[in-house]
């Protein structure tokens, strides 16, 4: 199939570690190998305007001539959205019949497109940098073992670290990776359990704990003005208060059990939220824990990652280099 | 041609019919323009009259013990003029004197009343979330057209105001308030008639109906909506209940204002020396210009000083070539002369801006960069007459792996203080170059009048100039965030050329006669009431003394019960 041959193989290394090469890569552009490469994105109407004016132009200025297929899903399931292709990126909206979580529409995209190749996920508030594409697949394909690796995000830095000689990161944002397809098959993609955030972290742990490894490319650069630190004000409750208080809970007892989970419920508490958020937070992971325990044992094998897998806080996770 | 006054009346709710014959005869004495003067109502049912039988275009309602100026006319005709410009005749339901902000939600007020006698400025139409029912200018015609209709359950003499407006929003009408229509109001209100009005069955079911939000501000206070009904609001789905804030803001940023783009010309000042850092601004700027194409037009102009580089000419088309979709000019600083270098390359610039209205100056380091997010809100709050000032937000970042990007950005949150602006008249500095947004004319007029013969500071003494002259309107839209690294002279630890700096900017601006001795008085006296703050300690002691022990119980007491809470939870 022509578009088939139009996807690059991977170029694969024996070493499990990275290379110097590997490690200065991160920092400084070379030629990628991969000439072709699927952005996934799960939108809706109300975020088409930045998809049309920052996110692909900004792609088409990222690629550093690399063909990119864009896929859209709109995720409310209502199918409202529309974007054309443009000269530098090609363009599909996928239908979808229901509404997705942001997993489930990834996991959605993944099984229609099936990239052949390291495929990229993005949000639609993103603006890429020069050459983040590139960057990315640079990075990625210099080790075998890599499962994901996650841009950087400016002006506002994820707060959480990376070890600057392996670039190793205990987890990466979903807001811009990228993701080797073996892998992300092998362990099924995201978890649609958490239908919205820390479904990241999640899958970054399954990476580890496949024998995959999740780095940090900070030359790959993607403006991220999330709406933590524009838009949230007091006086509302905000999806990710909500989902990020459930999916907490819901990380705690799937890799801990009863014992963390009773911990990370006085992290909450501590949080000071107004009441009924609290309650409608723990309404929510109880459905959870219920729906949870009939499906699934707890993973096995956790003390081989324990220096990566871990909570160390509300919303906060072991992170590398400190 | 004479121009067509428009048609407005004047509708008073009396309490009784003491009132009705006082206002008539007071309206007589002093020959107020006739007013409709109706008792026995409650206002909502006022309010759904006036709109259902006014004939007129306009209608101000004003309260029985309101003082009208004796203008009162061409005042209401002078505040549909300024709300026509501000946001298109089709935009705007009500105009108040006082009310909540929509974007600080911090209170304005253009009155007097037994709460304050506080003395306002002259204002441009500003946006609101509520407004105080004390006086209130309807566009009739406006909201006729657009169904604006008050709910059928409420009754009663609080929060009329706020429903209205509330009402305003969900047909796409805004309301405002503006120094036109001030006035003097007798009476404070009753809040403990407000708090059970807030807190009845009614309202709180009207509010959780319509709207997610869980907090209210009114010019009474914020009001708590408890309905277990809250909820966020989830994409894609049937509820037709919105985030009434939100739909303010949305609405404010479909209107454009009824004038043209606004220009906004960055200035910034380099000597080419970090040009990774310079072209981080000049993304920042690319991309800001990308998303707010349609309501703004931003340009660079790059003041060149005392260059840094052999490769000049070299880096200079690297930029432009880089950013082909910036408008962008490079001038020389040229000779200093008397003036030192860091103002000259200000003035070098601003020679490249052309002057007239519409055109603005935005300061901006070049080791600093531009947030586009919140940019679109801009035109509504520049005008040729008034400095805004926005937030910026500091990052701490390591720069020194030389790379196009920061190997280290950490956000600073709150480190700047922008909302205390006015504490330049106290010698206070807390808003950095690149919050404030200047009118041309403003700088112009700073640098045709005085020498600027310092070096540092010379942010605080533009700003401070230029606010003798021009209103200041701060309002909290992120707007830009301001690099702090190992290079930055803010963190010099030898602090001589800073004082001779500040120094000699002071001496000018001491004996240019720009601070009257009224406000170096106001100034003394803020010095001496500041110094009678009590610290949390001296607060706790006076409150509780030393009983130390019942603390520590009512602490453990506490811990029990938020542990007992955990283990029913889960």
């Amino acid at each position: 199939m022509e578009d088939q041959e139009f996807h690059c193989a991977y170029v694969r290394r024996e070493s499990d570690q990275m290379s110097e090469t590997a490690v200065s890569n991160c920092l400084s552009p070379v030629v990628p190998v991969a000439r072709h490469v699927d952005i996934f994105c799960s939108a809706s109407v109300t975020e088409q305007g930045n998809v049309e004016t920052l996110l692909i132009p900004s792609l088409a200025r990222a690629s550093g001539g690399i063909s990119i297929h864009l896929h859209l899903v709109d995720y409310t399931g209502t199918n409202r959205l529309a974007i054309s292709s443009t000269d530098e990126v090609a363009v599909s909206v996928h239908q979808s019949e229901k509404q997705l979580g942001f997993g489930a529409a990834h996991n959605f995209l993944f099984a229609r497109v099936k990239p052949a190749a390291f495929f990229v996920i993005i949000n639609p508030d993103i603006y890429c940098s020069k050459g983040l594409v590139e960057n990315l697949l640079q990075a990625g394909e210099e080790g075998r073992d890599i499962g994901i690796v996650e841009a950087r995000q400016l002006p506002y830095a994820h707060p959480k670290g990376y070890d600057r000689k392996t670039m190793e990161t205990t987890w990466a944002s979903g807001a811009c990776m990228l993701v080797c397809p073996e892998f992300y098959a092998e362990v099924g993609g995201f978890d649609e359990a958490f239908w919205m955030y820390c479904e990241d972290v999640e899958l970054s742990w399954r990476c580890w704990l496949s024998g995959y490894r999740v780095i940090h490319c900070p030359r790959a650069v993607a403006y991220h003005y999330t709406g933590g630190y524009f838009e949230y004000r007091d006086d509302r409750f905000y999806c990710e208060q909500l989902w990020g208080g459930v999916n907490f809970l819901y990380l705690s007892y799937r890799y801990w059990g009863s014992l963390r989970l009773w911990r990370s419920v006085v992290a909450l508490k501590l949080q000071g939220w107004p009441k009924p958020l609290v309650k409608r937070i723990l309404r929510e992971f109880k459905a959870r824990k219920r729906a949870y325990s009939r499906a699934a044992g707890f993973p096995r094998s956790l003390s081989s990652q324990r220096d990566r897998i871990g909570i160390i806080g509300y919303n906060r996770y072991k992170e590398a280099g400190k | 041609m004479t121009e067509v006054k428009p048609l407005f009346k004047i509708y008073r709710l009396c309490r009784d019919r003491k009132s009705v014959e006082r206002l008539e005869m007071e309206g007589r004495t002093y020959g107020l323009p006739s007013s409709v003067l109706i008792t026995g109502r409650d206002y909502f049912g006022f309010i759904e009259d006036v709109l259902k039988n006014c004939s007129e275009d306009y209608a101000l309602l004003c309260h029985d013990d309101v003082v009208v100026p004796l203008d009162i006319e061409s005042r209401v005709e002078e505040c549909i003029r300024k709300a026509d410009m501000c946001c298109g005749a089709d935009h705007w339901g009500v105009v108040g004197n006082a009310g909540i902000e929509a974007i600080s939600l911090r209170m304005v007020r253009f009155l007097r009343d037994p709460h304050a006698a506080v003395i306002p400025y002259k204002s441009h139409p500003i946006p609101v979330v509520s407004v105080d029912g004390n006086t209130m200018l309807l566009n009739v015609r406006n909201m006729q057209r657009n169904h604006v209709e008050l709910p059928a359950g409420l009754r009663g003499f609080h929060l009329y105001d706020f429903v209205t407006a509330a009402e305003c929003y969900r047909k796409g009408l805004l309301t405002l308030v503006d120094s036109t229509l001030y006035v003097y109001h007798r009476s404070g209100g009753a809040q403990k008639g407000f708090d059970r009005f807030a807190n009845g069955a009614e309202f709180q079911k009207y509010w959780a109906d319509n709207f997610i939000n869980h907090k209210i501000y009114t010019v009474n206070g914020p009001v708590e909506v408890s309905s277990p009904n809250l909820d966020y609001l989830q994409e894609g789905s049937r509820d037709k209940r919105v985030d009434f804030y939100a739909t303010v803001k949305s609405l404010i940023l479909s209107i454009q204002p009824n004038r043209e783009k606004p220009v906004i010309n960055i200035i910034t000042r380099t000597q080419l020396a970090n040009v990774n850092r310079l072209s981080r601004l000049m993304e920042s700027i690319e991309l800001s210009q990308r998303a707010n194409r349609t309501c703004l037009d931003l340009r660079l102009v790059v003041s060149v000083n005392n260059v840094q580089t052999t490769d000049r000419d070299k880096v200079i088309e690297g930029l432009r070539t880089g950013f082909k979709d910036l408008s962008m000019t490079f001038v020389e600083g040229g000779s200093a002369g008397s003036m030192a270098p860091r103002v000259l390359a200000i003035k070098t610039a601003l020679g490249a801006i052309p002057e007239g209205k519409n055109q603005f100056v935005w300061i901006v380091d070049d080791d600093d960069f531009i947030l586009p997010k919140e940019l679109a809100l801009l035109p509504h709050y520049l005008h040729d007459d008034v400095i805004f000032i926005g937030k910026s937000e500091a990052f701490d970042e390591d720069w020194s792996g030389g790379h196009d990007f920061p190997d280290k950005s950490v956000v600073r949150s709150g480190f700047y203080a922008e909302p205390s602006y006015a504490r330049n008249y106290m010698g206070e500095n807390h808003v950095p170059i690149c919050s404030a947004i200047f009118p041309r004319e403003a700088l112009g007029a700073v640098f045709a009048k005085y020498k600027l013969a310092g070096d540092y500071y010379e942010d605080y003494a533009l700003l401070f100039l230029a606010q003798t002259k021009h209103n200041i309107q701060y309002l909290p839209i992120m707007i830009a965030g301001v690099s702090h690294h190992d290079k930055n002279t803010v963190f010099d630890s030898n602090r001589t050329h800073w004082d001779y700096s500040y120094a000699t900017f002071m001496t000018e601006i001491a004996n240019a006669g720009v601070v009257s001795n009224s406000m170096y008085e106001l100034n003394v006296l803020y010095e001496e009431s500041s110094k009678k703050h009590r610290s949390f300690w001296e607060w706790f002691q006076l409150l509780f003394g030393n009983k130390r022990e019942l603390f520590f119980l009512l602490l453990r007491l506490k811990i029990r019960a938020f542990y007992a809470t955990i283990r029913r939870d889960i």
